[in-house]
């Protein structure tokens, strides 16, 4: 019972908080910038500012709607699979197949956003998200089993919590897969090509307004908010049976959250990469990372 | 790895900007904002409708007035009109916060009484400026209210009499 | 002509005028041309419409000269013809050859000579436009005015007030044939651009294939304004809003050019005054710049930094001058403000704090791999490319080409100062960075030498007598390149002010430096060139009704109503 109230407890603080811990990363977006910055609420005034804002349905933007609601409904799903505390509470058997299938659903929602729209800007962002996106997902998808073969054994999530056998070389390099592999797929800068406001004139998001725009916005928060804690439950999944639930949960949280600091930080410190650069630079890194993990997990490490 | 240097640099620069309006405006001892025209010192001469260059201060006869207006909507604060005005009336103040939602707001008017002269009736300069002129040139007060039409007249008149060329 | 008494001439003395003046004899001795002086070091070559092309010949190819603009005037009311003046400068010397001719009222039109001197391009389009001198000899299109402007009122005619609107005439809309690959718009409307003006990318893919310009969105009607509403004395608070950024640089051309043509001595005092504000400019220019690219590319933690360090030198601006941009302080004659000890003691400070700064900044900036990447190699301007078409200013010296209006010809107090000239030959994005960064240090050291040498002494002059009929013209290096202002001066008013801002001179570069690139690198590369519209364009606030038919969809189209 405990861990149902827990894994509750968990989607609900989610929804609440995500516009403020976006708020965070724009304080300290600013702290780098040497300016004071918008309030920490910012993100909550502005959603509810679009939502109070007419509903203009035009025929781009009602499959976009539709499309955003659904995706933070699937957003909504994944946290329920993300285990919050020390177990996996309802889909224990099919955890993991489920929290790919999940992601890559999120993923491909987002490019539909992109292409459904006429404008041509939309259509390049989409394009361009596309390509960083499908490599990603295959990076992402390998880290995920990676990391989850190495701490006990690949499926059943009950397993994977009782087999600790210790933290291997593997391990390491399957998390930092898989830390920038969640860092991609965040969209944020040097990899937010669908959205690049000063070169796309807004890209993906050129065609919306109002409310959608809203739904929109608050959906890709909650995406940036599962990939950290994606990366947050690599780091955290060892220790997790090692402590009460309620401790764990808090713990976790706050692992969330400093992993959502560090990703604010890396991105005030880069600039926007190119398409082509982007593509050959996370290829390389990536095979090296896999065939490196490949190793390891073969050499016994 | 050098990029990590904008640590060290964000935090020697510290927090530059302001919460105005809630803190003072940045601004130094130099800044030109709109002017003032000092009604007592002003005598009404229009040298600073000339020099303005986006025509903002105009001058209007009308009737018994001489008017001159100042439209702060198109003012640039160059600052010239304090520099040609012959009696300093304008001073340069510091006021820059002029957004208003009625345009009538950013009119400012001066008024001025203009003199009648003697022999047609007619309104032509203003008091203080026939005051001023007189200050500098003795000898005046015989044309100090009379028109530049009848001025003319009177002073030709004048010659022929003292010539003794027309008979009065 | 030997080399060596080129190298040791004083460019733009009497002497450099009088050698040129024996060179053009000895080329031009088979044309039937006048040559006459001038004001200061200008030449005038008159020719008749027959020799036009060939006289351009012999001075753009055979003696090496640039195209610096090229001016139609309409002096039907002095000798009943339309008068078009091409301005040639000649680098080595120093001196301006100022070719003109005249087209007689009842057959208005001139050869073109764009294919000898492309940088003529636009400049004859202009005249053809504005002034219904018609160019014989080239493709045509209307250029500065909008399509819904009518056929037959040229504005800048003498006969067409001021302030006339004629009611928009009706045209067809065009009809593109199908396209392959769809052109996509940058503009009016873009993020990255700051000021409305409008390029057509065709792509294949990623990559571009050809750009179109279509540019002169906000033209504000200056030049008619000058000539017809504003007196002589008024002009300079203009002549400093025809650009936000440069504004200065335009306000010391004009009253340089003046006091050119009425012989007026400005006091030296006065001359060290407006270089070193001239420099301050620069140096806040090139600041903005830079943070405008950082911004372009992601990268704005760059932009934001920048623009704090050039806050530091908009408040010393403002403590100098008075007002933190426009600062009014030129006017014929000398300048307005005087500068005492405290506000040279804060010159020195405000610019060691910017050099410490700049110097960090440029470290951390240039380290970011991703601005690092995507500068180099993009956007690459060849040096044949752009010796042909005349551009000026960091995208000239980005090039290799060694042009620089400072030490060509040369104006104010900078003949007493020694500084260097940047040059890179790469002609790409990080070239112009690093030239535009590297003159930022530069501009520090003449503002400090300025300072040291700073004369006693009046700023103004304050008696002066301007006559009519002279022709005279002035240039400025401006942050962006040569600004140069060419005047024929009138009663009261000038007869005729032209004003050729850089970015003008500029832009037709664009076409080459986009080809083959990545489309992602379109608005850096754009943005590269430091375009200010609010420079290039210069007549009546229009706006454009313009619709494209491209593949049964619409892609840009922008319907303003006028204003009446």
């Amino acid at each position: 019972m405990l861990y149902v109230s827990l894994q509750i407890a968990f989607v609900i603080l989610t929804t609440l908080i995500v516009p403020i811990l976006d708020g965070i990363e724009r304080k300290i977006k600013a702290k780098l910038h040497s300016r004071i910055g918008p309030p920490i609420l910012q993100t909550w005034y502005d959603i509810r500012k679009l939502f109070a804002k007419e509903l203009v349905l035009t025929r781009t933007a009602f499959p976009i709607l539709l499309v955003s609601l659904v995706m933070v409904g699937l957003c909504i799903l994944t946290l329920l699979v993300i285990p919050a505390g020390s177990s996996w509470t309802f889909f224990s058997s099919i955890s993991l197949p489920l929290l790919i299938v999940l992601i890559a659903s999120i993923h491909s929602l987002i490019i539909i956003t992109s292409i459904v729209s006429d404008n041509l800007y939309a259509i390049i962002g989409g394009f361009r998200e596309l390509t960083i996106g499908i490599i990603n997902e295959i990076a992402l998808i390998i880290a995920l089993v990676l990391t989850l073969i190495n701490v006990g054994l690949g499926y059943s999530g009950s397993q994977i919590i009782t087999g600790i056998t210790g933290i291997k070389v593997s391990y390491i390099s399957a998390v930092i897969l898989l830390a920038i592999s969640s860092y991609v797929a965040s969209g944020r800068i040097p990899f937010d090509l669908g959205e690049a406001e000063p070169e796309l004139a807004s890209g993906v998001l050129i065609e919306l307004s109002g409310p959608v725009l809203g739904t929109v916005l608050y959906s890709i928060i909650l995406k940036r908010f599962i990939f950290a804690s994606i990366t947050a439950l690599a780091l955290f999944l060892p220790f997790m049976r090692l402590l009460n639930p309620l401790l764990a949960f808090i713990l976790f949280i706050l692992l969330i959250i400093a992993v959502w600091i560090v990703h604010a930080v890396t991105a005030v410190l880069l600039g926007r990469s190119r398409v082509d650069i982007a593509t050959r630079t996370l290829i390389c890194v990536y095979i090296a990372l896999i065939f490196l993990s490949t190793i390891f997990i073969g050499v016994g490490l | 790895m050098k990029f990590l240097k904008l640590f060290v640099v964000a935090k020697k620069a510290g927090t530059v900007t302001r919460k105005y309006p809630f803190e003072e405006p940045l601004i130094t001892e130099e800044f030109r904002g709109e002017i003032k025209i000092d009604p007592e010192k002003c005598i009404g001469c229009g040298a600073c409708t000339l020099i303005c260059p986006p025509n903002a201060l105009t001058m209007r006869d009308e009737g018994n007035v001489r008017l001159i207006r100042y439209f702060v909507g198109r003012c640039i604060f160059c600052g010239m009109c304090a520099e040609v005005c012959p009696t300093n009336a304008i001073a340069i103040t510091k006021e820059f916060e002029l957004a208003t939602l009625d345009t009538d707001d950013l009119l400012r008017d001066l008024l001025h009484k203009r003199v009648k002269c003697r022999i047609c009736g007619r309104p032509f300069l203003t008091t203080k400026l026939i005051k001023y002129a007189n200050k500098d040139i003795p000898g005046s007060d015989n044309y100090a209210d009379v028109c530049p039409e009848c001025r003319s007249k009177l002073s030709i008149k004048n010659i022929l009499k003292y010539r003794g060329d027309l008979d009065v | 002509m030997k080399n060596n008494d080129v190298k040791t001439l004083a460019k733009g003395s009497d002497k450099a005028v009088d050698m040129v003046l024996k060179l053009l004899k000895e080329k031009l001795s088979k044309y039937n041309v006048r040559i006459s002086r001038a004001v200061a070091n200008n030449l005038i070559v008159d020719v008749s419409r027959r020799h036009l092309r060939d006289v351009a010949k012999i001075v753009h190819n055979e003696l090496g000269a640039y195209v610096r603009t090229c001016v139609g005037c309409d002096e039907r009311n002095k000798n009943g013809c339309f008068a078009v003046y091409y301005i040639f400068g000649l680098d080595d010397y120093g001196v301006n050859v100022i070719v003109r001719t005249l087209a007689p009222a009842n057959d208005v039109k001139v050869p073109s000579i764009a294919d000898i001197a492309p940088g003529a391009d636009w400049c004859e389009l202009e005249f053809r436009d504005l002034l219904g001198i018609d160019v014989t000899g080239r493709p045509v299109y209307r250029l500065i005015l909008p399509e819904d402007w009518p056929d037959d009122l040229h504005p800048l005619r003498k006969d067409v007030p001021y302030g006339v609107r004629p009611p928009p005439v009706k045209r067809e809309g065009v009809t593109l044939t199908e396209l392959e690959s769809p052109g996509i718009p940058v503009g009016p409307y873009h993020p990255a651009l700051h000021e409305p003006e409008y390029f057509e990318l065709y792509v294949e893919g990623e990559t571009i294939i050809d750009v179109r310009y279509r540019g002169f969105h906000i033209h504000r009607g200056i030049e008619k304004l000058g000539e017809s509403k504003l007196t002589y004395k008024q002009i300079p608070f203009i002549a400093e809003r025809i650009c936000g950024i440069c504004g200065f640089c335009h306000s010391t051309c004009y009253v340089m050019a003046v006091e050119k043509a009425a012989k007026i001595e400005v006091p030296e005092r006065a001359e060290f005054i407006r270089a070193m504000v001239l420099e301050i400019e620069r140096i806040h220019s090139h600041l903005l710049w830079l943070g405008v690219a950082c911004h372009l590319l992601g990268y704005d933690a760059g932009f934001m930094h920048t623009w704090r360090i050039r806050e530091a030198i908009m408040k010393l601006a403002e403590y100098l001058t008075g007002s933190r941009k426009t600062y009014g302080i030129n006017i014929i004659g000398g300048v307005r403000k005087d500068i005492n000890k405290e506000k040279i003691q804060n010159v020195l400070r405000t610019l060691n704090y910017i050099e410490r700064e700049v110097k960090e900044l440029i470290d951390v900036m240039l380290s970011v791999p991703e601005v690092k990447r995507r500068l180099t190699g993009t956007g690459i301007l060849t040096k044949g490319e752009a010796r042909k078409l005349s551009v000026v200013g960091p995208v000239a010296r980005a090039s290799g080409l060694n042009r620089d209006v400072r030490k060509d010809y040369p104006y104010l107090a900078y003949k007493y100062v020694s500084f260097k000239v940047p040059v890179y030959t790469e002609g790409d994005n990080l070239s112009r960075t690093l030239v535009r960064v590297e003159e930022i240090f530069e501009s520090i050291s003449i503002i400090r030498q300025l300072l040291d040498r700073l004369p006693g002494g009046d700023i103004k002059v304050e008696k002066y007598e301007i006559e009519s009929d002279k022709v005279s013209t002035a240039a400025v290096e401006a942050p962006r390149g040569e600004d140069i202002h060419f005047l024929i001066t009138g009663k009261g008013r000038p007869y005729r002010w032209k004003v050729r801002a850089p970015t003008y001179q500029n832009i037709p570069a664009l076409r080459p430096m986009l080809r083959e690139q990545l489309l992602a690198d379109a608005p850096i590369t754009i943005a590269s060139i430091d375009p200010c519209f609010s420079c290039t364009d210069r007549v009546i606030i229009i706006e454009i009704r313009n619709g494209k038919i491209v593949n049964a969809k619409r892609i840009n189209i922008v319907r303003l109503s006028r204003k009446r």
